[in-house]
């Protein structure tokens, strides 16, 4: 049975609103071309955050993360700023740009309040140990704000292996490890990596991920260096929320997994949060 | 709220040392996600044997009431199963009210020339049918049940991606059900209660392979009504196995 408030609240579906503060640092947006996403758009995703208590998101549009980067980090910008302290935005760099372009797109969408960085190496298929990513951790290091990318272990272009060197040469600019890897073998290359790596954080969204494994990460990585993140909309954030938040950490644990981690590299990057 | 587990085994993998994997490791598992009852496979019954995953069933099972058993079946009932009275004497006996079949891993084809007498036999009795996703194409699926239209078929392990093929599956047939283990589409349970309402879906875990706990909150956190919420905690199984003939 649930062992603390944060655990009974989600088993009684009530809302976490009045026991944690929840931040969620892996967030999307919009529809995508390999399935239909219902309620994807902001205000969708908003009320579904007010009924389980998530009081922000940091997201990347699907649309950006996808086939037009520009596009979807102003869809980003217009939304952070429609509903500001709750949506936050990442800014997402095309690869296949001269690096000049990069950098400008980069800026351009963190002067218009993005806070941060997002890269999907596998979607837009560049390796991130190549100089369109060298660029944007320079952006990211200037910036003083911190990068997530999508992770997967045996993907060479984002494996945790190759994101751990970029953190190795950038150890100002923190490096979230989306989906920790993806799977079993992945998580557990991701903690080893972490363990040696202090810029780099892991989050507990992906399909594979369960309770066990992040009690594992919080043991092996501390609860400040997990991060609650659900893919949402690309997949159901309840499905998140419930392997953390039942994962029999403390109730002190789950405060940081599920919030506070997350409000510290914001408040680094310098974000606004309620 | 009562929860009715419709997707858990016991046993050992072949592929991975899952957990957990005893009848009082469920029994744990069910207590810290608040599950009252538990419809059971045997890992055997996938990855050995169907018969000797029945016997090794119906032992760890007895004098659990709380665990109800579902039996594994081939369709050469009388090479594999000691034939049909023997299959349905070893249900009565077991208290099974259910059966899972493994058309992938265990090559068969459900389809009449293959399967046919098996599956005649499981739809004249009403006696549901689980069958994990990864074993059947959604085109399998909509065929077996154009072919058995009466059969209770209830597809587990869903996955997500798949509202453009279970939404059109679920509108074209009556009894075909899934269960929410991974059932991950954002908002699939409500997209597919006003599609076709609350009765086509089963709560379940997928235990040990899929951290239940997801399914938990994702009930709980459902934007349904408490009676629809109710329906897919236990009561849609419940009236499964209910109607299931054996006597």
């Amino acid at each position: 049975m649930a062992t603390n408030a944060i655990a009974r609240a989600i088993a009684a579906g009530h809302s976490l609103a009045s026991v944690a503060e929840v931040v969620d640092i892996h967030g999307h947006g919009g529809p995508w071309y390999d399935f239909y996403v219902p309620s994807s758009d902001c205000e969708s995703m908003l009320r579904m955050m007010d009924r389980l208590g998530v009081s922000a998101v940091v997201l990347a549009p699907h649309l950006s993360v996808g086939p037009a980067v520009t596009e979807g980090n102003d869809l980003a910008i217009e939304w952070s700023r429609r509903y500001p302290r709750r949506i936050f935005g990442y800014a997402v760099p095309y690869p296949h740009q001269p690096l000049e372009l990069i950098k400008a797109e980069l800026n351009r969408a963190l002067d218009s309040g993005l806070v941060a960085i997002k890269i999907h190496p596998s979607t837009h298929n560049q390796p991130v140990l190549s100089d369109p990513y060298r660029v944007t951790w320079e952006v990211a290091r200037e910036r003083g704000t911190f990068i997530l990318s999508h992770s997967w272990h045996g993907d060479s272009r984002c494996s945790p292996a190759a994101l751990a060197e970029m953190a190795q040469q950038f150890p100002e600019v923190p490096v979230i490890l989306g989906h920790s890897g993806g799977v079993p073998a992945g998580f557990e290359e991701a903690i080893a990596l972490a363990k040696k790596q202090p810029n780099l954080y892991l989050d507990t969204c992906g399909s594979y991920v369960t309770g066990a494994w992040v009690r594992r990460f919080v043991a092996e990585v501390g609860a400040e260096r997990v991060l609650y993140g659900s893919d949402m909309p690309f997949i159901d954030p309840r499905y998140s929320l419930g392997k953390v938040g039942l994962s029999g950490l403390t109730e002190e644990e789950l405060r940081q997994v599920l919030g506070l981690s997350a409000k510290k590299l914001l408040t680094s990057a310098g974000a606004c949060l309620a | 709220m009562f929860l009715f587990d419709a997707n858990c085994h016991v046993g050992p993998w072949p592929q991975h040392p899952y957990q957990p994997r005893t009848v009082p490791e469920l029994l744990e598992e069910m207590q810290r996600l608040g599950i009252a009852k538990a419809l059971v496979r045997h890992t055997w019954g996938w990855w050995y044997d169907p018969r000797a995953g029945n016997t090794a069933l119906e032992e760890e099972l007895r004098g659990r009431p709380q665990l109800l058993p579902c039996l594994a079946v081939s369709p050469l009932l009388a090479h594999e199963m000691g034939g049909e009275d023997s299959f349905l004497e070893a249900m009565r006996r077991s208290g099974a009210r259910a059966v899972c079949l493994y058309p992938g891993a265990q090559h068969f084809v459900l389809a009449r020339w293959c399967a046919g007498r098996l599956l005649d036999l499981l739809q004249e009795r009403r006696i549901p049918v689980l069958l994990e996703k990864e074993e059947v194409s959604w085109a399998e699926l909509y065929a077996l049940a154009s072919d058995w239209p009466l059969l209770r078929i209830v597809v587990l392990r869903t996955g997500y991606r798949i509202l453009r093929q279970c939404l059109p599956l679920l509108q074209s047939t009556e009894h075909v059900y899934l269960d929410i283990s991974y059932l991950a589409d954002n908002e699939a349970l409500e997209v597919i209660c006003a599609a076709v309402g609350p009765g086509r879906l089963v709560f379940g875990t997928g235990t040990p392979r899929v951290d239940g706990a997801g399914a938990v909150a994702r009930l709980a956190y459902a934007g349904l009504g408490e009676r629809e919420k109710e329906l897919i905690a236990a009561g849609n199984l419940e009236a499964l196995l209910a109607g299931a003939m054996l006597d």
